[in-house]
């Protein structure tokens, strides 16, 4: 069955279908949700909010882009919903000393999917939106200015900063698996 | 450095991107148990015109009632902070802080909340009942010296064989000087029974001290209320020697045992069967009841009422013996530090379980929480606006539907209404009644008709030649059209009877409500004159082309009331009225079909 008539169907009201559809994207949408949540709980929550969300509104589907992209970005609205902008207070990690910029992407061969999400997660939670927004899901400052209400040189800081701690986290992740 | 981080990104990136995550084996079901928790969209009921006009009217109305009630309420409610915290009962927030509470073990099941804010409704009620018979009991307490009561059996033994002594010394007294044949009064024997009432006395004076709670005055004004109950059965009761609160000897007995039982101690029970003995021994448990319905009369506002049921949950008190019902108590510390900084309390956990407390809890029964479900009798009338549809049944009428548009002019509308109603405690309400509407139109039309109507008589003078003078009559005839104006005042009266349901949402003394419904036509008739579909003029009374019974009507609308006593209210309906058939019948060259909207005004009974 194509996605096409997949979602006809769960317009229909076929339950068949709904599980069909969840089953092809939720593993996917569950790594967006660990991504922007702190811990698993919360990125089950908001798998299960952000599925909720594609089923009542499928009909707002209209076909001219990727459907995939269209559950992508419910969930990742859902997860950027979740919590308020409160996240950027008070995030001072105390980079200012720290050296940075020449690790080699080939160490996080080293590491499993789960492992950098986990690092991912240990981010503050205004990095981690930044990071997640710029270099996962392809946004720009500007775009991530306007959805977060922040200024565009904020979201450069908070990406510079969250790329900092996060190449801290995976030393300390690689110097424990050696 | 920039180049790395780009290829950290795109590391990042490239693993995590598709990457797929473990879920949880029962997130499909709790995904679809959550989509069928969740109701059914609103916004997409109603046209946004409509919404937005719906909103508009019931702003309006809010705001006229609102700067009504500002005018009119009384100054201790105006300035009162506490008011102002109660609106803020029914918020999320407090909701959820109670389940918090609820979940920490904070809450317990236990009957005590519920019956506190039951009682505070009854304080609330009884207050209100109170006042009227306030008067009654301070009349009789002004007119009556009370005889001191003793601190112990012994002084109080003395004191009423004094009393007795001088009773019948007086009636002695007066029977020697009278010829009265009254009987003497009855003697009081001094018994154990007295010694009860000492004991009793005493207990009135803690009980008196315990008086910051509303628990014993709830309770005793419920005792009182029961002893006046029975009054109309036979007796009166004697307190101090005066008769005080009529009371049924035998129920009287009954009760003031069950009452020294709960209230005065197990190691009493002996006084109210004692008391079953003879009525002096009420005494003692009457002015227990006289002396904390006296107490409780003080309490002059509805905020004094109001803070002393908040004393009462603060104190923890119980109301078991008055109420029943499940009902769960909260923390009471944790509840009163929380009201102690002006928040009110609410949680509505479902059609079994609604707890309050709070300072203002007791208001005069007008929110749905603090009372149960009510009926209403009310009546109003309402002028209004109408608007009438003229569609021909056919083309050839066409022309006939605008000369009747055109000669006859809509004059308004007027509606009486008599309704009956059940509020469920909910908000929910049913209406059902019986309905007058009469639809007014002004009819105008000229007849005009061309018969011979002035006779001339021409007289010539004729002379001959011969100088012979004829007179000649002659009669002309001049044909002079004429008019006839007719202008009629036609009425289409009916009488009808609605059915409708709304919700009605209770704010203050205030109380909004939506309603709508059907209304069914029981006879319908009309008088005055139209244009036939020949050209004449035919008279609508009894006319064959009108159904003597129309259709259903549609029917609905707003309202806002005041309530001016605890069981009268004013309201303010804005309502409309839709025809779904026409006056007329098939046969008819047009159909005839009315919107008409009005304000209606009128008065409401609680009961």
């Amino acid at each position: 069955m194509s996605e096409k008539e997949l979602i006809h169907a769960c317009l229909r009201g076929d339950n068949q279908s709904f599980r069909r559809l969840y089953d092809r994207y939720a593993a996917k949408m569950m790594t967006v949700c660990l991504r922007y949540a702190r811990h698993r709980l919360e990125a089950e929550d908001l798998l299960q909010d952000g599925f909720v969300k594609v089923f009542n509104n499928l009909e707002k589907f209209q076909h001219k882009g990727s459907f995939e992209g269209w559950i992508r970005r419910i969930m990742i609205n859902t997860a950027l919903k979740n919590n308020g902008r409160s996240s950027f207070k008070n995030e001072r990690i105390g980079l200012e000393d720290y050296q940075s910029g020449s690790q080699d992407p080939k160490v996080l061969a080293k590491l499993s999917e789960e492992e950098i999400l986990k690092a991912i997660a240990e981010l503050p939670e205004g990095y981690r939106r930044v990071f997640n927004m710029y270099v996962i899901d392809g946004l720009s400052h500007k775009e991530i200015g306007e959805i977060l209400n922040i200024t565009d040189s904020t979201s450069r800081s908070q990406l510079v900063k969250a790329r900092k701690l996060l190449q801290l986290k995976i030393e300390a992740l690689q110097k424990v698996s050696l | 450095m920039s180049k790395d981080f780009n290829a950290f990104d795109k590391a990042i990136r490239d693993r995590l991107e598709h990457h797929p995550s473990a879920v949880p084996e029962d997130m499909f079901d709790r995904i679809q148990s959550k989509r069928a928790g969740m109701a059914a969209p609103v916004e997409q009921a109603a046209p946004s015109a409509w919404r937005s006009s719906g909103v508009l009217l019931l702003l309006l109305f809010s705001m006229t009632a609102a700067g009504l009630g500002y005018y009119f309420w009384p100054s201790e409610h105006a300035d009162s902070g506490i008011i102002a915290a109660q609106q803020d009962v029914s918020s999320a927030d407090d909701k959820k802080a109670f389940e918090e509470l609820l979940n920490r073990g904070a809450v317990e099941e236990t009957p005590s909340v519920r019956q506190i804010h039951n009682a505070a409704a009854s304080d609330a009620m009884a207050k209100a009942d109170l006042n009227e018979s306030l008067a009654e009991l301070e009349a009789m307490a002004a007119a009556t010296a009370k005889t001191p009561i003793g601190a112990d059996a012994a002084e109080q033994k003395s004191v009423l064989a004094n009393k007795q002594t001088l009773e019948t010394q007086a009636y002695n007294s007066k029977r020697t000087t009278t010829t009265s044949s009254s009987t003497p009064p009855t003697s009081n024997p001094i018994s154990d029974s007295d010694v009860f009432l000492a004991d009793a006395s005493t207990k009135a004076s803690m009980l008196n001290g315990l008086n910051a709670s509303s628990t014993h005055s709830s309770t005793v004004y419920e005792r009182a209320l029961d002893l006046n109950v029975n009054s109309s059965s036979s007796t009166s009761i004697i307190i101090d020697g005066v008769e005080r609160l009529g009371a049924s000897a035998s129920s009287s007995a009954t009760n003031t045992n069950s009452w020294a039982t709960q209230h005065i101690g197990p190691t009493h029970n002996n006084a109210g069967s004692s008391a079953k003995a003879s009525s002096s021994n009420y005494t003692a448990a009457a002015s227990d009841v006289f002396t904390n319905r006296q107490e409780f009369s003080t309490l002059r506002s509805k905020r004094d009422v109001s803070e002393y049921a908040y004393n009462a949950a603060d104190e923890g008190y119980n109301y078991s013996t008055l109420y029943t019902g499940r009902s769960y108590s909260a923390n009471l510390p944790l509840l009163s530090k929380r009201m102690s900084k002006g928040i009110a309390f609410e949680a509505n956990f479902g059609p079994t379980l609604e707890t309050r407390a709070g300072p203002n809890v007791a208001c005069i029964g007008f929110s749905p929480l603090l009372r149960s479900s009510y009926f209403t009798v009310d009546v109003s009338a309402a002028p209004a606006m109408s608007w009438r549809a003229l569609t021909p049944t056919g083309d050839t009428y066409a022309t006939y539907a605008d000369q009747r548009a055109e000669k006859e002019m809509l004059r308004g509308a007027l509606s009486t209404t008599a309704r009956f109603g059940y509020h469920h405690f909910s908000g929910i309400f049913a209406l059902v009644g019986v309905d007058y509407t009469q639809l007014q139109e002004r009819f105008k039309h000229d007849i005009e008709s061309e018969e011979p109507t002035t006779v001339f008589t021409v007289v010539d003078t004729i002379v001959d030649a011969s100088g012979n003078v004829n007179i000649v009559y002659d009669t002309i005839s001049v044909v002079a059209p004429s008019v006839e104006h007719i202008n009629t005042a036609n009425r289409y009266r009916s009488i009808n009877v609605p059915l409708t349901i709304g919700y009605e949402l209770n704010i203050r003394r205030f109380a909004f409500a939506i309603h709508g419904g059907a209304e069914l036509n029981l006879i319908s008739w009309q008088s005055g004159k139209a244009l036939a579909a020949d050209g004449s003029v035919m008279s609508l009374r009894n006319n064959d082309q009108y159904h003597s019974r129309t259709n259903v009507n549609i029917v609905g609308g707003l309202s806002a009331a005041f309530r001016i006593t605890p069981k009268w209210e004013v309201f303010a309906e804005p309502r409309f009225k839709y025809m779904l058939g026409s006056l007329t019948k098939n046969s008819s060259p047009v159909e005839q079909r009315y919107v008409a909207a009005g304000l209606g005004t009128g008065v409401r009974l609680r009961f």
